[in-house]
């Protein structure tokens, strides 16, 4: 029974693991450096580059793994005049992106993202994550999956954190608010 | 001119002139500013949009999504409908997006007519050009305009048209009670009085006018009848005054005609009188004045024009035995027969035949010198010669007659007085030489003495 629970707890691992869209990651790797910049519209950030932190499950280091290296092949200059500081640390880990221009949350249960938001929220740090629905919980930035996919982008809550996205951002991206999607 | 036009006219070609006016304004506001206006705000509403949609275009394009940037010009061509066509390419060319909202494929070119706007996409965060977008808007809302203007203004002049009609349909009858009043002025009559209507206690214009004629008329009325009277007095004064000037003017007529037949026979016993001043009673040929006078005529004439004139003074021989033989009525006719030849003989008006005496008698012969009036007397004694005279004298025969002559042409210092002196001494000479002959004698102041 341990063997197969093993097996099972593998699988669903494994199965976890690949759970993540290669598409749905290259559309992140083109957008996450971007709304780095645009979660801070008017602001000079410090320092010559754009850090963006990626927290993950141990089980979804892969996908952290293959997230970085397509946004490294997107941007492979940086953008605009920045180099890329990709930096990806397992839940529990987050204090050594304190220093990020965006955290961008894997999946995880709702206590790991939690303290992830406050942590992120302690620091203004904008979050986006590959689930929507962790908007819920405070991210302030997903993907829309809908006829077509669009940043899904949780205004009161980044209002909450401090933070004004750009107007452009704004426009283009599905507003997700308390009261449901609108 | 213009005032023989009716008001009724006028005020047509008012109503008409003004919707004209009216019409061409509209059009001129129409065609030259707002025409120029909404194809203006045509275009900036076109730029207005791209430039709208460019940033959201190109953030669309720099994050990937190209699903949504479909849907989104999607949108923004069904919500625009003058947007002809949209095609959107990538950075390398290839095109990303194509939309048409006509059955045709979308065209490279810009038709005629139609607006083409073609913009590069530009990264906002890179400042790389990430692609191109090229919209094409129609205009064929000016054409629709037209249409619309064209159908508006086909409605304005039917409509005009009906209000027009309608219009002189009102004025007509709102003319007809003036116009029956202008016919009953027409034919009215003061003498008859015929004016049928009475006053009309409305207040409207033609009220006013008819309350205004009838009173006219009432007037005019009063006026015909005073005048009638007056007229008739009038006549009578005239027929009265027409007789007494017809009477007056044939007592006058009368009283000329008169005075006319007295002042004829007044002119005629003067003429008589003058007459009978100047001719001898018996012979009716001049007597001593009128020689006297008539003498001194020629005299001055034949001294002013340097012209002979003959003066002849004969007397008949022994016409005391004539009156003692055969009484004097006989030596009366022998007078009067002698007067004849006498006169007779002269041809011409100037000359001039007296009773100068008794027996004796002148001839005066104007521009006649000697040798013309020894002529004119020896035809007078041929003639004598062969006279016979009448009765009483009818037994007196061989009647001579002595002659006196004297000729001259007259000078400045020369006298009439000298010239009858010396035509008398020429017959006081013939008489003492045996009487029946001429004797002439030159003019001469101082005759030497015999």
């Amino acid at each position: 029974l341990k063997k197969l629970l093993f097996l099972l707890g593998l699988f669903t691992v494994l199965l976890y693991g690949y759970a993540y869209n290669d598409k749905l990651l290259q559309v992140y790797a083109k957008i996450i450096p971007r709304i780095a910049l645009m979660m801070h519209p008017g602001e000079t950030l410090p320092g010559n580059n754009i850090g963006i932190c990626l927290l993950y499950e141990k089980g979804d280091e892969e996908g952290a793994q293959r997230l970085s290296e397509t946004i490294r092949a997107a941007y492979p200059d940086g953008l605009r005049y920045r180099t890329l500081a990709l930096s990806l640390f397992p839940y529990g880990e987050h204090r050594f992106c304190r220093d990020s221009h965006l955290l961008f949350l894997f999946d995880t249960d709702e206590a790991r993202m939690r303290k992830s938001l406050d942590f992120a929220k302690a620091h203004r740090i904008p979050t986006m994550s590959y689930s929507s629905r962790f908007l819920d919980s405070g991210v302030m930035l997903s993907l829309y999956l809908g006829k077509t996919v669009r940043p899904y982008l949780n205004l009161e809550a980044a209002k909450e954190n401090g933070f004004t996205p750009d107007s452009l951002l704004v426009r283009i991206s599905k507003i997700y608010g308390t009261g449901g999607a609108r | 001119m213009i005032r023989n036009v009716s008001i009724r006219t006028k005020v047509i070609f008012a109503v008409i002139s003004f919707n004209v006016v009216l019409f061409s304004l509209l059009q001129f506001q129409l065609g030259s500013k707002v025409h120029r206006y909404f194809e203006q705000s045509e275009q900036a509403k076109n730029t207005l949009l791209v430039e709208t949609v460019m940033p959201v275009l190109a953030l669309n394009l720099s994050f990937g999504l190209d699903n949504a940037t479909k849907d989104y010009l999607e949108d923004i061509a069904a919500k625009n409908s003058n947007v002809l066509s949209i095609v959107l390419r990538g950075g390398d060319g290839r095109e990303l997006f194509a939309y048409s909202n006509s059955a045709e494929p979308v065209r490279e070119d810009a038709v005629a007519g139609d607006t083409l706007i073609r913009r590069s996409v530009t990264d906002e965060v890179t400042e790389e050009t990430i692609g191109e977008v090229e919209f094409r808007f129609s205009n064929s809302y000016y054409e629709e305009m037209r249409s619309e203007h064209q159908a508006f203004t086909l409605r304005f002049f039917f409509i005009t048209l009906i209000l027009l009609a309608l219009f002189i349909t009102w004025l007509n009858q709102a003319f007809a009670p003036l116009k029956t009043l202008l016919e009953k002025i027409k034919r009215y009559d003061p003498q008859k009085n015929n004016f049928p209507f009475g006053l009309s206690h409305q207040q409207n214009e033609v009220g006013i006018i008819q309350d205004a004629i009838v009173d006219m008329t009432g007037r005019i009325k009063s006026y015909t009848s005073e005048l009638d009277q007056l007229n008739e007095h009038l006549e009578q004064k005239v027929d009265e005054r027409t007789d007494e000037l017809l009477r007056t003017n044939d007592s006058l007529r009368r009283e000329i005609s008169e005075r006319r037949s007295i002042e004829d026979e007044l002119k005629r016993a003067n003429e008589k009188l003058q007459q009978l001043s100047i001719t001898d009673a018996l012979t009716s040929i001049a007597n001593r004045r009128h020689f006297n006078a008539h003498a001194k005529e020629l005299w001055s004439l034949c001294q002013r024009q340097q012209l002979p004139l003959s003066l002849v003074i004969c007397d008949i021989d022994f016409f005391k035995q004539v009156n003692d033989t055969y009484g004097h009525l006989a030596g009366d006719a022998v007078l009067v027969r002698i007067a004849d030849v006498l006169r007779s003989a002269l041809k011409r008006g100037t000359d001039v035949v007296a009773r100068y005496g008794g027996e004796e008698f002148a001839i005066l012969l104007f521009d006649q010198d000697r040798e013309s009036a020894e002529n004119i007397v020896s035809h007078i004694k041929e003639q004598l010669a062969v006279t016979t005279y009448p009765e009483p004298a009818e037994g007196v025969s061989g009647v001579t007659m002595s002659f006196g002559l004297c000729s001259h042409a007259p000078e400045k210092n020369d006298s009439l007085e000298t010239l009858i002196r010396r035509a008398d001494d020429a017959l006081y000479e013939a008489k003492g030489a045996g009487r029946d002959r001429l004797v002439y004698m030159a003019y001469e102041e101082n005759p030497p003495l015999h």
